[in-house]
């Protein structure tokens, strides 16, 4: 080890860390190696903002008086969970408003929460001797109630498929707008700025390690859902969706610039949440890893024209490829789009360095590390 | 030489003019259709028409003539930047390369004139950032 948390944290009191983004150290380690990289650099940025689904936020919205038991509730016309205690809710980012017209969901009622917008919240209850009350009509904010934290279940994917479409009409998916006849492929990792491609096997990442979320500061909190270390490898990270993380961070301190609901058209509405994780330089091992770049970095093409859970494969590509507006799969040549936002990302990895560089942010070490191992099951 | 697009409409009276055929023998501009949507009542279609000023100018007085509007398409879609993240999903669903990332600040570029208002970004933007002015 050539440095410690401690060490670094001290550092960063001092105003003396050395912090670089995940883009930046590339060229720092392609110049001096990994081992005199690792000397000068403490820490190291980096920056993911794209639709995340699996993402919604408690709330308690305080008691009403005489008291409720909210057993169902909207917020602007989307449904929150009810079978939590009387006035708690999760309210989940692709639940989508019940009014015809569409558009709206759970991710936009995050936003707006966080926005400091009024939401319309209506509730009932049955009415019961402690909770007598049977229904309420009133505006809510991020002022008016008790604790509003977001807990996603599943966030920061360790890289993910790109996806085409071999069959003879466009398809409206989770992966975007995907032209007939392999018109064109999609795709959503950061790449070389993504979390979790930089460090892959979770040397640093564990359960509560502090992060930037949402523009706010949040925690990982668990192993993400579908969390899978099976995937194969090539330059020592996954070509394919593997791990996950499971984040957690007040809503307060929160911007809603890096915190967007989406209407996937087709599909349904979702979140883009910012996540940044800092990964601290404990070793050239570790060094080495944060500066793989897009060149190094593969995805399987998978074909979305084909209903399965296990799409043909159809090829191998790069992020540099990807980037570069079209990619050679299976003798085609295909235009691509990104689903998420790289300037984003870009923005995340060098606010998360600021604030570390300002001694705003400090790094916590982990008080478990992630599992070594996880497989997906299916269901039958 | 200039490249303009433009949004014909047509009327029972002139469906049968060959729009291309007049512009090419007559004026030396190259036009190329990007819609149509014509039948026997009328119609429009969207043609970019390249040449000298002077000719798209008298080809653009001659279509008047002959009672087929001439509109110029500029500025037909629009973004609303406070919307955009750039996340570029709208890029490779462009027939005419409007969109285009920028590869040093990661911006996606919306080069307006390209637009031939298909409407086919409408629905690959997730966060309703675009808009046309005309819908086709």
């Amino acid at each position: 080890m050539i440095r410690t948390y401690d060490e670094i944290n001290e550092r960063i009191k001092q105003r003396k860390a050395v912090v670089l983004t995940a883009e930046e150290v590339i060229d720092l380690v392609k110049k001096k190696g990994a081992e005199k990289a690792a000397e000068e650099v403490d820490v190291v940025t980096t920056g993911t903002f794209g639709a995340m689904c699996s993402s919604g936020a408690f709330i308690n919205f305080g008691h009403s008086d005489p008291p409720l038991r909210m057993t169902n509730i909207t917020l602007n016309g989307v449904q929150a969970y009810g079978g939590l205690a009387a006035v708690d809710t999760y309210i989940g980012a692709t639940q989508m408003a019940e009014r015809n017209g569409g558009g709206y969901g759970g991710g936009h009622v995050i936003e707006d929460l966080v926005a400091g917008k009024k939401i319309h919240l209506v509730a009932y209850g049955p009415g019961t001797d402690c909770y007598t009350r049977k229904s309420i009509e009133t505006l809510i904010s991020l002022d008016t109630v008790n604790e509003a934290y977001m807990y996603n279940p599943r966030n920061a994917y360790q890289n993910y498929a790109v996806a085409t479409n071999s069959s003879e009409r466009t398809l409206q998916t989770y992966m975007g707008k995907l032209l007939p006849n392999y018109g064109n492929a999609t795709y959503s990792s950061a790449g070389q700025l993504s979390p979790l491609l930089n460090d892959p096997h979770l040397n640093t990442i564990g359960v509560g390690t502090r992060i930037f979320f949402g523009g706010g500061i949040g925690y990982v909190s668990w192993q993400g859902t579908q969390f899978n270390t099976q995937p194969a490898e090539v330059n020592g990270v996954p070509i394919g969706g593997s791990r996950t993380l499971a984040l957690i961070g007040n809503l307060r301190g929160m911007d809603r610039e890096y915190v967007r609901g989406l209407d996937i058209f087709g599909y349904g509405t979702s979140l883009a949440v910012g996540v940044g994780v800092p990964i601290p330089i404990l070793s050239a091992d570790i060094m080495k890893r944060c500066a793989i770049s897009d060149e190094e970095i593969f995805s399987q093409v998978l074909d979305y024209g084909v209903s399965s859970r296990s799409r043909p494969v159809l090829g191998r590509v790069s992020y540099a490829e990807l980037r570069s507006g079209k990619i050679e799969c299976g003798g085609r040549t295909m235009r691509t789009s990104p689903l998420s936002s790289y300037r984003y990302a870009k923005r995340i990895a060098e606010k998360l360095k600021n604030w570390i560089e300002n001694d705003e942010f400090a790094l916590t070490i982990p008080s478990m590390p992630l599992p070594g191992e996880g497989s997906v099951r299916g269901l039958r | 030489m200039i490249d303009r697009k433009y949004k014909l409409k047509f009327t029972d009276s002139n469906v049968h003019d060959s729009v291309s055929y007049i512009l090419v023998s007559k004026f030396n501009i190259k036009p190329n259709v990007h819609q149509a949507r014509i039948d026997g009542s009328g119609g429009r279609m969207i043609l970019s028409m390249v040449g000298s000023d002077s000719a798209v100018d008298a080809a653009i007085e001659y279509l008047r003539s002959i009672d087929i509007s001439v509109e110029l398409m500029e500025n037909f879609v629009k973004r609303d930047d406070r919307r955009c993240i750039d996340c570029g999903s709208c890029i490779s669903v462009c027939p005419t390369f409007a969109f285009e990332l920028n590869k040093k600040t990661w911006e996606v570029m919306l080069d307006t004139n390209k637009c031939i208002s298909c409407g086919s970004c409408l629905s690959a933007c997730p966060t309703h950032a675009i808009t046309l002015k005309m819908n086709p």
